[in-house]
């Protein structure tokens, strides 16, 4: 392996723990963990080869054809059908801008004990600054090493000392606890679904791959940010899952704060792994604002084949660069409205999930064009993986907003 | 182009459904003592969270900007838990219920607040002495629980 | 220009760039003519407006009003036009012969943005 190739591994798998890891994973898997321990831990499995699977088919669009799947959209299936993708998924990922600003603002309210809505406006200065005076690569270097400190999570498990044997048990068990509907524990897969294959991390993921003049040879560098960066983003969810299993299950905490995600980690390592926990939190939030934020951006510019980016000079792109900052704005006055930013989070996984076959359909199809993709084309695995996720996301889809009210949120 | 007209208002009122049952109060005894459980449930968690961020900072694990903050989230969680319980209008032979919800979930409002004002201020050297009506509160309130449940 | 290409497929949704590849928009519509019985491709029509135009319905109406209003008053009033004979090759993409800054009509908005508002910021860098 070459230097430069470790390099851009390591980059790439950084980014890749920035991308899963965020503000509703820190939520859903935390509530989940306490409510239902590790029974949902096969949820995140399917996730992650779910989402590996379309990541590395947008990226392999991306290098193949120098365009982002969302950009292939309208010309391939046309402008009705991509814009009501784009206006739903619009939708979603301002909604999670606004959540993941939030997050940010939650975690300098912990390390700080200040209220998060004066940390609010702080939060969204601070990513307008980094946004416009960081280059690309070197803003994802920064987010990813900070997300390392999310790895406390997985060193908190084994501290807190668990009997492995219960921990596999639960593990083996896909039933709700008793006390606990089958409702809540369907509920909490679309939840968990909705938080892990986020739609976003595809559009960023193509789109930083177009940014970073990926080309056919890259393949296998981008298949290694996918076959490392998204499991090991699983595997810290898992870990956050476990951790509220072990100290919240037994006491009958219900998780409704990032407070209580980070209460764990402090509980089992002390203040120097809080500190981390709270580190890696606000790591994973700030990256995840810049990303959804990104895509969002992304989105309408090549919806509407507007000049678009980061590494050209802002001027060059003007509509994209107002239409981002016009949306951080927005979010940061929404966030100041005082709307719970974990309700928000909630509605707008479960919104994203139901979201999920329309932006999966268009990416598998394009994937498939053996014209365009010439002999990046997909193969038998991607199409079998890619087709069983299309499945399973249509059933997540159709059960979201029935499950939504019915469980009124989970409640009951 | 008729049908979207249709399908339009079809999606409102489903809308409208959902969010009248999300926000419909409890109009049977069977309903009424789901909320007290599900009330319950919930005062329970703002309890033991609250006790476990004590015990971080008796042993050191926890910073004190933090603690203070989920103080102030436990209390307030309470307080909105137990005031939208306390809005139901109890139905039928529920009265009793609603004294027992509406009495525990005073006390545990008043511990929390304790405790949040006395982080505010400062006082941390008497956290563990006002944690101390919390592990009893948590009994009380799993009993309740259970005594519902049934 | 004599070329025989399906304009569904060459050109309509398909994205413009200038002669130096830099995105323009996308060909939102185009306009015929009828000539001896044959229809040509007289130009292609780019913005929201001449798209919400072709989508039509409420949806369409609205886009294209809405980004009628968002036109700069000194450009002309319906869609910006370009004359296919600007039009240097289709593929991958839909490119131009001319550069962005010679093409006065096309994204108003974009130049209007650039030098009311991103240009003035500092470390913004210039449009053109």
């Amino acid at each position: 392996m070459k230097p430069s190739t470790l390099f851009a591994f390591t980059l790439g798998t950084l980014s890749a723990i920035g991308g899963f890891i965020d503000i509703g994973d820190l939520v859903a898997d935390a509530q989940v963990g306490a409510r239902f321990g590790l029974r949902l831990a096969w949820v995140t499995v399917v996730s992650v080869i779910g989402i590996m699977c379309f990541a590395e088919m947008s990226g392999r669009i991306a290098l193949k054809t120098q365009r982002p799947a969302f950009g292939l959209a309208r010309s391939r299936i046309g402008p009705r059908y991509a814009l009501a993708g784009l206006v739903g998924a619009f939708l979603v990922t301002a909604l999670l801008v606004m959540a993941e600003l939030s997050g940010v603002a939650l975690a300098l309210e912990l390390a700080s004990g200040f209220h998060y809505l004066l940390w609010v406006p702080v939060a969204a200065a601070f990513v307008v600054v980094v946004v416009w005076t960081l280059p690309f690569k070197l803003m994802h270097r920064i987010y990813g090493v900070l997300g390392l400190a999310m790895l406390v999570y997985v060193v908190a498990i084994w501290k807190l000392d668990p009997d492995w044997s219960t921990m596999w048990r639960s593990t083996a068990t896909p039933a709700p606890v008793p006390g606990e509907t089958w409702g809540a524990y369907l509920f909490f897969v679309v939840v968990l679904i909705g938080a892990q294959m986020t739609p976003y991390e595809m559009f960023f993921f193509s789109s930083g791959a177009v940014e970073s003049r990926w080309r056919p040879k890259d393949l296998a560098e981008m298949r290694i940010n996918v076959i490392v960066g998204f499991p090991l983003g699983g595997l810290l969810a898992i870990a956050i899952q476990a951790a509220a299993f072990l100290v919240f299950f037994d006491l009958g905490v219900q998780v409704d704060h990032i407070s209580q995600t980070a209460l764990p980690v402090a509980l089992a390592l002390g203040q120097v792994g809080f500190l981390l926990a709270i580190v890696g939190i606000f790591a994973a939030t700030f990256g995840a604002t810049l990303e959804t934020l990104f895509a969002t951006g992304y989105e309408i510019a090549q919806y509407f084949g507007w000049s678009y980016g980061k590494v050209q000079p802002p001027a060059r792109a003007a509509r994209f660069t107002t239409a981002t900052l016009a949306l951080l704005l927005i979010s940061a006055a929404l966030a100041l409205t005082t709307l719970d930013p974990i309700t928000v989070t909630i509605v707008a996984v479960v919104f994203s999930a139901a979201l999920l076959p329309f932006l999966f359909v268009p990416v598998l199809l394009t994937a498939n064009d053996r014209e365009l993709m010439g002999e990046l084309v997909n193969g038998r695995l991607a199409n079998a993986v890619g087709s069983l996720t299309i499945l399973f996301s249509v059933a997540v889809a159709l059960a979201a907003f029935p499950l939504l009210v019915l469980t009124r949120a989970g409640v009951s | 182009m008729r049908w979207t007209w249709w399908l339009a208002i079809l999606l409102v009122a489903l809308v409208a459904a959902s969010v009248w049952y999300l926000q419909a109060p409890p109009r049977t005894v069977g309903s009424y003592r789901d909320r007290a459980a599900s009330t319950t449930e919930a005062l329970r968690s703002q309890v033991q969270t609250a006790r476990l961020w004590v015990g971080a900072l008796e042993d050191g694990d926890a910073t004190r900007p933090a603690a203070s903050v989920a103080f102030r989230e436990a209390e307030a969680d309470a307080e909105a838990a137990l005031s939208r319980f306390a809005g139901y209008k109890p139905p039928g032979t529920t009265d009793e219920l609603r004294s027992e919800v509406t009495v525990v979930g005073r006390e545990v409002t008043l511990a929390l607040a304790a405790l949040k004002l006395a982080a505010d201020r400062g006082e941390w050297d008497d956290l563990p002495r006002l944690a101390d009506p919390l592990e009893p509160l948590a009994r009380r309130l799993q009993a309740l629980e259970r005594a519902t449940e049934r | 220009m004599n070329e025989h290409v399906s304009a569904r497929i060459a050109l309509l949704d398909n994205q413009l760039v200038d002669a130096d590849r830099r995105p323009i928009g996308r060909i939102d519509d185009v306009e015929l003519s009828l000539e001896n019985g044959t229809l040509r491709v007289d130009s292609i029509l780019i913005g929201a407006q001449a798209l919400g135009e072709r989508l039509g319905g409420t949806i369409g109406r609205g886009m294209a009003a809405v980004a009628a209003r968002l036109r700069p008053r000194t450009d002309p009033p319906g869609p910006a036009r370009i004359d296919v004979a600007l039009i240097e090759e289709f593929e991958p993409l839909v490119r131009l012969n001319v550069p962005f800054r010679e093409l006065r009509e096309v994204a108003g908005l974009e130049r209007w943005l650039a030098r009311h508002a991103i240009e003035r910021l500092p470390g913004a860098g210039r449009a053109d």
